[in-house]
């Protein structure tokens, strides 16, 4: 009988799968988000690329907001405190989450803090991402709304150049519209490009610095926190 | 930036998959990555051969399949590539919001090379 060489080469097996890769994140922002709502808190994710003005859109938000309703903030950053100083200076909770140079936050980092914070009788939770339009777009963190800053200092040409987190965006913030005297942004060139990957974007024009449109922000902020209570007793009933 | 992320995911991935058997086995992991997923195919593969090292994942390599971006109007039925991110049907014009292809970051097979007969017999 003839003797099978001792090196053959073994049988190839294919396995065909589907395994997503951002399941295991998926599947945490889910039980955030579930956890948030019975909580009766709406949760929103900001992202922009850095120096757009998400931390002084906060703090002139919660100026603004604090005496009417309970927020609170979740800060991301590659280092240092700084942000979250900021935010607790206008007397209101916040977290600092340290990424040490990873460039976005993931619902494991968000899950791992929210039990560091009193969430009795809050009504909002800000969690502002780490400056980067590329890789957030990709992790769910369990909010309800994510909402994308553009600065008019950046350029109008954002939405085309980084379509994934326009195309996972609900709401667009143009923000430092004081400047737009002095710079070449359209604001109509920003509407339609972003409305060409996002058909659902909605638009917001604002300057926290001079005040200009916060308040038709704020209304909205106002007016989405009550529809999420109002749909949490809906569904008790 | 998050390639890394993404690599460490492949690897606890496959191994709950596996229940964390035969890996060493592996010899390819063959992925579809969407033009929307935001990874670059080289980087992802350049940090794949480091993290490997000293792992049952070793033997194996990475092998992405890049899908372009496709969506389907919900108007009028029309497929389309979506090309220069407008999302937008190219036969009625209308805005389309559901995006068939081009955001996977899956592993869609994995080859193993098991030990043959005579090796086992050995």
């Amino acid at each position: 009988m003839q003797k099978l060489p001792n090196k053959a080469v073994g049988t190839l097996r294919v396995h065909d799968v589907s395994l997503n890769l951002l399941k295991a994140n998926d599947y945490i922002a889910e039980g955030i988000r579930e956890d948030m709502k019975a909580k009766n808190i709406l949760v929103l994710n900001l992202v922009s690329s850095p120096g757009s003005g998400k931390t002084s859109l906060l703090e002139e938000t919660i100026k603004k907001l604090k005496s009417k309703i309970n927020i609170a903030v979740l800060e991301g950053d590659l280092e240092t405190e700084r942000d979250a100083e900021r935010i607790r200076q206008q007397g209101v909770q916040a977290l600092q989450i340290v990424t040490q140079g990873i460039c976005h936050l993931e619902a494991q980092m968000i899950q791992q803090a929210l039990p560091n914070m009193n969430f009795d009788n809050i009504d909002i939770l800000f969690i502002e991402n780490v400056g980067n339009l590329v890789c957030p777009a990709s992790y769910d963190l369990g909010e309800d709304i994510r909402v994308t800053l553009v600065s008019c200092t950046e350029g109008d040409d954002k939405p085309k150049k980084y379509p994934s987190m326009f195309l996972t965006t609900d709401i667009m913030v143009v923000t430092k519209t004081d400047l737009l005297p002095y710079v070449p942004f359209s604001v109509e060139a920003v509407i339609k490009d972003a409305k060409e990957v996002n058909s659902k974007i909605e638009t917001f024009l604002l300057s926290s610095y001079k005040g200009e449109g916060m308040d038709e922000w704020c209304d909205w902020l106002l007016e989405k926190v009550k529809e999420k209570q109002e749909s949490i007793v809906n569904v008790e009933l | 930036m998050h390639e890394l992320s993404i690599c460490q995911s492949i690897l606890n991935t496959i191994e709950t998959e596996f229940d964390g058997k035969g890996i060493e086995n592996i010899r390819e992991i063959h992925l579809k990555v969407g033009m929307l997923a935001c990874i670059e195919p080289e980087i992802l593969k350049n940090v794949f051969q480091i993290v490997k090292v000293d792992t049952p994942f070793e033997n194996s390599e990475l092998f992405i399949e890049v899908i372009e971006v496709a969506a389907e109007c919900k108007n009028c039925g029309q497929k389309f590539k979506v090309e220069k991110y407008i999302f937008v049907c190219p036969s009625c014009g209308e805005p389309v919001s559901n995006v068939t292809e081009g955001k996977e970051l899956l592993i869609s097979k994995i080859i193993l090379e098991e030990p043959s007969y005579a090796e086992i017999t050995e």
